[in-house]
């Protein structure tokens, strides 16, 4: 009986499920940080590499154009004829020092030589006067391999490693999403579709990994769910069933005393009021835990002779209220189960009347929209709903602000009952023009529509 | 009075209640706890004159019993039906059972219907009043004959149930003219018509099923008005 409650503030929920952007999504969540760090890293590495290898080639260069250049400066300071004129010859190409063991300039231009780090010695095979010789030159600035990162950058590797680790973040975001979304499906299902039977499909809860196992514990807790839903629908419907027997004996035995004690008298009426009540709410909790039951197939008929029913129990009953008929067109023909419908609109009928002032009137529209959808618009003319309650009408035993108005709120649960066992859906909002106003969508074959 | 009631019900405590109940109301009362019980009260030659019936039984239903006593015994019956049980209803008054009570109900109700089909079996020609047809009427090829309690069409007979040939013959009696409901209920099953009534509507359209071989629309010849009733319309009015 609770399985309704709350359900159709939450079926709203439902249908956009996330809150948020597109960036919210797990999908895309996990698609931007494999992809992101995956790219960063196979990048970073990539310039490392490609910056190492560079490294070393303008290093070997360095060597030999220093050694070159050693070799001839050494050659001309030996020579007998050398001067400072000579020196100046060839010391531009690159700042070159050669010293000796004992740290002493031999050969080089003004300035200091650098030092640690910022110098790179190469030992030179030549000796002077039994000295081993060593060539200075300053190492490279390090500016010279940021710019190889920054062309790398627009290069087509970086697209190449782009494209390459989307694709991957990609496949590994859907492996990961995909059965999740399946086991969402199944949840919903569930829940607001009220099909208990929905269970997470053989190859999800076969898998032997963390979705496989959430999906067996899916699966036991629906299956727990529609054990207990079933049990207590059973309970509620066989109590009241049995509630019946005694009660009808309850009844004659009444009438027995009333014809000892007399028609009037003052108990027995009151007995006779309360059983009558009593035989109500079962009938009506019957009939509620029926509709499961019912089959939501049917013969064709007329909307129009259903309609009129309804408009001559309501003249019965009510008759200083009129119904007002509005199908479109007026030949529909609706093929579905004729009491379902019937139940489900008388219901909505004297909930309208018992609203609508005396000498207002209530509207009832049918209209085929589509060739696969029956709209039914039932409005009153009452004061509408507190917008707090609206969601909770239809909650079995739910009963607005007006409990000196008689019944047990269960009128509405049975419609909207009712029509979901027609697989429609039922929703009520205040009109702007005020009064309550009744949805019901059929997705139907009309046979009665034209064009 | 002292009519012999024969109350069909499973439920003995109930039985007993209801016993008591209308024996003060001056009824002899006989109680079968079955369908089979009642069928052998009935084979055993006994009379009653009307029959309390109880549609949900174990073993034999009531509308079992019922099928296998029509048309041969023409008791008159009330079924007690479960609420909501429509087309147990339907099937029942179908099946011929004169009225119908939804269970459990009040047992001033259930008087109040046993006393009206009492009053409507055993009613002549006279108690029905100015609107029953006095004579032989002929409308519209439909001839209905309120002495012989006969409906013939184009000389062939048409077989109607005691209420039904009674809804057929107020409506003749005043073709042109609507009945209401309310006056069909009463004069026809003597009683209120009362909230989700259709025991007359069945009753209706079974007459128009049954002409529907002769008649090529029976919806056209009686017609529902809606909020009003039913009327039997006349070529020339």
């Amino acid at each position: 009986m609770t399985v309704g409650r709350r359900l159709s503030s939450l079926k709203r929920r439902a249908q956009s499920g996330i809150r948020g952007g597109w960036y919210k999504r797990l999908f895309w969540k996990i698609f931007l940080i494999i992809w992101l760090v995956s790219a960063a890293g196979t990048g970073a590495v990539l310039v490392g590499l490609l910056t190492v290898t560079d490294k070393r080639q303008s290093l070997e260069l360095l060597e030999t154009k220093a050694r070159a250049q050693a070799a001839l400066m050494l050659e001309r300071y030996q020579q007998p004829e050398r001067d400072e004129h000579h020196e100046h010859r060839f010391h531009r190409r690159l700042p070159l020092w050669i010293i000796t063991e004992d740290k002493q300039v031999l050969i080089g231009p003004e300035g200091r030589i650098p030092k640690g780090a910022r110098g790179i010695r190469y030992p030179l095979e030549e000796t002077w006067q039994g000295q081993a010789l060593t060539a200075v030159v300053p190492a490279p600035p390090e500016g010279f391999y940021i710019k190889r990162l920054l062309g790398f950058l627009f290069s087509l590797q970086a697209v190449l490693v782009l494209l390459v680790s989307a694709l991957a973040a990609l496949l590994l975001s859907w492996m990961i999403v995909r059965p999740i979304n399946q086991l969402c499906r199944h949840a919903k299902e569930l829940y607001y579709h009220q099909n208990l039977a929905s269970r997470a499909s053989g190859r999800l809860s076969e898998r032997s990994d963390e979705i496989g196992e959430l999906s067996r514990e899916f699966n036991q807790m629906a299956a727990y769910v529609e054990r207990t839903l079933t049990a207590q629908q059973r309970l509620l419907q066989d109590v009241s069933h049995e509630l019946r027997a005694p009660l009808a004996r309850l009844q004659v035995a009444a009438g027995l005393a009333e014809q000892r004690l007399g028609e009037g008298d003052r108990a027995v009426a009151r007995i006779n009021h309360e059983c009558e009540r009593l035989d109500e709410l079962i009938g009506e909790i019957l009939s509620l835990s029926r509709l499961d039951q019912a089959s939501p197939r049917g013969e064709p008929f007329r909307v129009v002779a259903l309609c009129n029913e309804l408009a001559e129990d309501l003249a019965y009953f009510q008759p200083e209220r009129e119904l007002v008929l509005d199908i479109v067109p007026a030949d529909l023909e609706l093929t579905l189960n004729q009491s379902l419908l019937q139940r489900a609109l008388g219901n909505l009928l004297s909930n309208a009347a018992k609203y609508t002032p005396a000498g207002g009137c209530i509207l009832l529209s049918a209209r085929a929209e589509a060739p696969d959808q029956v709209r039914i618009l039932l409005r009153d003319q009452g004061p509408g709903v507190d917008e707090s309650i609206l969601d909770r009408l239809t909650e079995p035993f739910f009963r607005g602000q007006s409990e000196s108005i008689e019944g047990f709120g269960l009128g509405l649960s049975i419609t909207r009952r009712a029509i979901e066992r027609l697989s429609g859906t039922l929703m009520l909002r205040n009109h702007p023009d005020g009064g309550l106003e009744c949805e019901i969508l059929l997705p139907l074959k009309v046979a009665g529509l034209k064009g | 009075m002292n009519e012999r009631l024969l109350l069909v019900d499973d439920d003995q405590a109930l039985c007993d209640l209801l016993t008591d109940y209308l024996q003060h109301e001056g009824y002899r009362v006989t109680a079968c706890h079955s369908a089979e019980a009642a069928q052998q009260r009935f084979a055993g030659g006994e009379n009653f004159d009307l029959m309390v019936l109880d549609i949900q039984m174990p073993g034999l239903s009531g509308l079992e019993l019922l099928q296998q006593l029509r048309p041969r015994i023409q008791i008159p019956v009330v079924m007690l039906t479960g609420r909501g049980d429509e087309i147990d209803r339907i099937l029942g008054l179908e099946m011929g059972a004169d009225d119908y009570l939804p269970k459990p109900c009040n047992p001033r109700e259930l008087l109040a219907r046993v006393r009206a089909v009492l009053r409507r079996a055993g009613a002549t020609a006279p108690e029905r009043g100015e609107l029953f047809p006095s004579g032989v009427i002929e409308l519209e090829g439909v001839r209905l004959d309120p002495g012989l309690r006969t409906v013939t069409v184009a000389g062939e007979p048409v077989e109607l149930t005691s209420a039904e040939f009674n809804v057929l013959a107020y409506l003749m009696a005043s073709a042109g003219r609507v009945m209401s409901k309310e006056q069909l209920t009463e004069l026809v099953l003597h009683r209120k018509l009362t909230a989700y009534d259709r025991a007359l509507d069945v009753h209706v359209s079974r007459v128009r099923q049954k002409l529907s071989p002769w008649v090529a629309d029976p919806g056209a010849l009686i017609k529902t008005i809606r909020g009003q009733g039913y009327q039997f319309v006349r070529e020339s009015s």
